[in-house]
């Protein structure tokens, strides 16, 4: 008898979408030969659980939540946090501001909302309290935050400055071991072992985890007894500097057009009416209907609006390249095939012109009924 | 400017340009010094903690400093208890937001305000004195911009982008002067708040950071399924209807999603 292990020709298999079919290595369960079930059958499975044992001790990672939602720097803090920690270390994410989301994606075992400190408010002191009394409470051995401009770095340092602990900042590069930054505005590259406070710059941890967190979700009220130290500098208020003026690459909002739009003057009140920058694809700045500043993709500028509002742009890769940190991204598109539908989280099939006429007859309409409701 | 009741200081700090490496004012601490002289004018106290030889102190000279005071710190010590001797008198201290040599953590004016007690702002783009009141914009990503009413004894670090004017003037490089700081009496004690450095240690060529990423064990049919899986995601596609519905609909998404507050 040979030894050779004989392969039985008809055992299970899948068949793909494009109709081949494929044998399934490992899989034990019945094969779903039927072509009904092929699409179930092609779903990711469930992420398993970060696998732990009850929490010894704590990793803690402090963000600002967005308007309801945590940003892709957050996510990174928080992934960073799941990604070192030990089987026997929890993960606490303490999230500033409201949120909305879910955070078991994140990878966070525990989510402590601090609804009442977001930043739409300066109150840097009563931040500071807050986080100090969740520190207290948990004792973690380390605390990631995100080193950006937007509140979260302002509020690391302070905390860094408060409780005296090792730190370091604008990390690029980290592991259970150690840290790395660069120097000297990029000339040199410093390496240290892992501190107590970790400011990590964008990018630096992969968001995309292949387990999830339990995340119990536990709302925290701000203990009154931090703000025994008044308040010293007062809040005037935000403002928003006009779309027009600033840069493409700082702006929140962009209506984005390409070689659809034939009415350029429709856009650019569609841009003044949502109180967004303009941007324009190579197509349409080549043919002179917008300025070359504005030309957004490889060979133009890359953005990273929250929201991006592409008219008229079939989205050939190098446009996608430009607008890859974009977070809400909306495709009006005459093309059902177009390549920007798959990158879009929205897309309205139809002709540019109209619906943008009637987006600035929806706005009109919604603008009035606000006006005449916050002036009743 | 002369005769106010306040003092206003900045600090600066030895430069170098991030491509040449050359010596040079540090860019950031130019900006400072340049808001500092729009609020003080000539009476602006411009220190530096370090040695009174670098070269590039003469940068700022040149950018409008009559006379820079030196508070003698070597390179390997903490300047945060010479700094507080020096400036505890002094009412409003501006800073750069990170300096352009070593770690440029950023942590220093945090640091000092913390030592002195006092209010820190930081990514300051203006500051204008009114009646004994401060009122700072804030530089915030994403086009806005934040006032705060502060005290006038706040430390400011200045965000780069700060309008104000810089004038480099060679006469001004040669007649300008650098003096010693008057010793003060140091505080004997290390003040107590203090960052805890780390032991870093430097390598002259960087190289590319490497991302953390989780380490992921997969059978060989889940990288088979992710094989044959498709890729794209994609959202939600509107086909039928009108515009005015498909206008609806995007306000609709726009507004679940809090993109925009009408």
């Amino acid at each position: 008898m040979s030894i050779i292990k004989r392969i039985d020709p008809r055992r299970q298999a899948k068949l793909t979408p494009a109709g081949l079919r494929r044998i399934v290595l490992g899989d034990t369960s019945p094969g779903d030969q039927h072509p009904s079930a092929r699409a179930t059958g092609h779903q990711a499975p469930p992420k398993p659980a970060r696998q732990r044992q009850p929490s010894k001790q704590w990793f803690m990672a402090v963000v600002h939540a967005d308007r309801g939602r945590l940003d892709e720097h957050a996510r990174q803090v928080i992934a960073a946090a799941a990604i070192l920690a030990t089987p026997d270390t929890g993960v606490v994410a303490v999230i500033l501001g409201d949120f909305s989301g879910s955070a078991a994606s994140t990878g966070a075992d525990c989510v402590v909302v601090v609804p009442d400190i977001d930043r739409s408010q300066y109150q840097p002191e009563r931040a500071v309290a807050a986080v100090i009394a969740l520190i207290r409470d948990y004792d973690p051995q380390h605390i990631f935050m995100p080193d950006n401009g937007d509140g979260d770095g302002d509020l690391g340092r302070r905390l860094i400055v408060t409780l005296s602990g090792t730190a370091a900042t604008h990390v690029a590069e980290l592991s259970d071991k150690h840290v790395a930054a660069f120097w000297s505005g990029g000339a040199q590259w410093a390496t240290a072992g892992l501190p107590r406070f970790v400011l990590l710059e964008a990018g630096a941890a992969d968001a995309q985890l292949p387990f999830t967190g339990v995340a119990e979700m536990i709302k925290h009220q701000p203990p009154e007894t931090g703000l025994t130290q008044k308040a010293q500098c007062r809040d005037l208020g935000l403002h928003a500097v006009d779309a027009a003026h600033i840069a493409l690459e700082e702006a929140d909002f962009i209506v984005s057009g390409g070689n659809g739009v034939r009415n350029v003057d429709t856009l650019e009140a569609l841009a003044h009416a949502l109180g967004a920058a303009i941007g324009a694809s190579r197509v349409a700045v080549d043919d002179g209907r917008f300025a070359r500043n504005k030309q957004i993709g490889a060979s133009g500028k890359s953005v990273s609006a929250s929201t991006y509002i592409a008219v008229g742009i079939s989205g050939a890769v190098q446009h996608l390249q430009g607008i890859k940190d974009c977070r809400h991204v909306i495709a009006i598109n005459r093309d059902a095939g177009a390549p920007i539908i798959k990158r879009a989280d929205l897309t309205v099939i139809g002709d540019a012109e109209d619906i943008m006429r009637a987006l600035l007859t929806a706005l009109g309409q919604t603008r009035n009924v606000t006006n005449k409701t916050e002036a009743a | 400017m002369t005769g106010t009741s306040w003092s206003v200081a900045v600090l600066v700090s030895a430069g170098r340009h991030p491509q040449t490496g050359a010596s040079r004012a540090c860019r950031g601490d130019a900006i400072a010094m340049a808001l500092g002289r729009k609020i003080a004018g000539d009476a602006l106290r411009i220190v530096h903690a370090g040695s009174a030889d670098e070269a590039a102190l003469k940068d700022y000279l040149a950018l409008g400093a009559a006379t820079l005071e030196v508070v003698p710190v070597s390179s390997h010590e903490n300047p945060i208890p010479a700094l507080v001797a020096h400036l505890k008198d002094v009412d409003l201290i501006l800073t750069g937001c990170r300096t352009e040599t070593g770690a440029g953590s950023g942590l220093l004016p945090y640091a000092l305000a913390s030592a002195l007690d006092r209010p820190v702002i930081a990514n300051v783009l203006s500051a204008r004195i009114e009646r004994e009141v401060m009122r700072v914009e804030q530089f915030l990503p994403k086009g806005r911009r934040r006032s705060i009413a502060a005290p006038l004894n706040t430390v400011l670090s200045v965000h780069p982008h700060a309008p104000v004017p810089l004038t480099y003037a060679f006469a001004r490089q040669q007649s300008g002067r650098i003096t010693p700081a008057l010793p003060s009496s140091r505080p004997a004690a290390q003040p107590e708040n203090l960052y805890t450095p780390l032991a870093w240690s430097v390598e002259p060529s960087p190289r590319r950071p490497v991302r953390l990423k989780a380490e992921e064990i997969r059978s060989g049919h889940d990288r088979m399924l992710s094989a044959v899986a498709p890729e794209s995601k994609g959202g939600s596609v509107a086909i039928e209807g009108s515009s005015v519905e498909k206008a609806q609909m995007l306000l609709m998404y726009l507004r679940d999603n809090r993109l925009i507050d009408f």
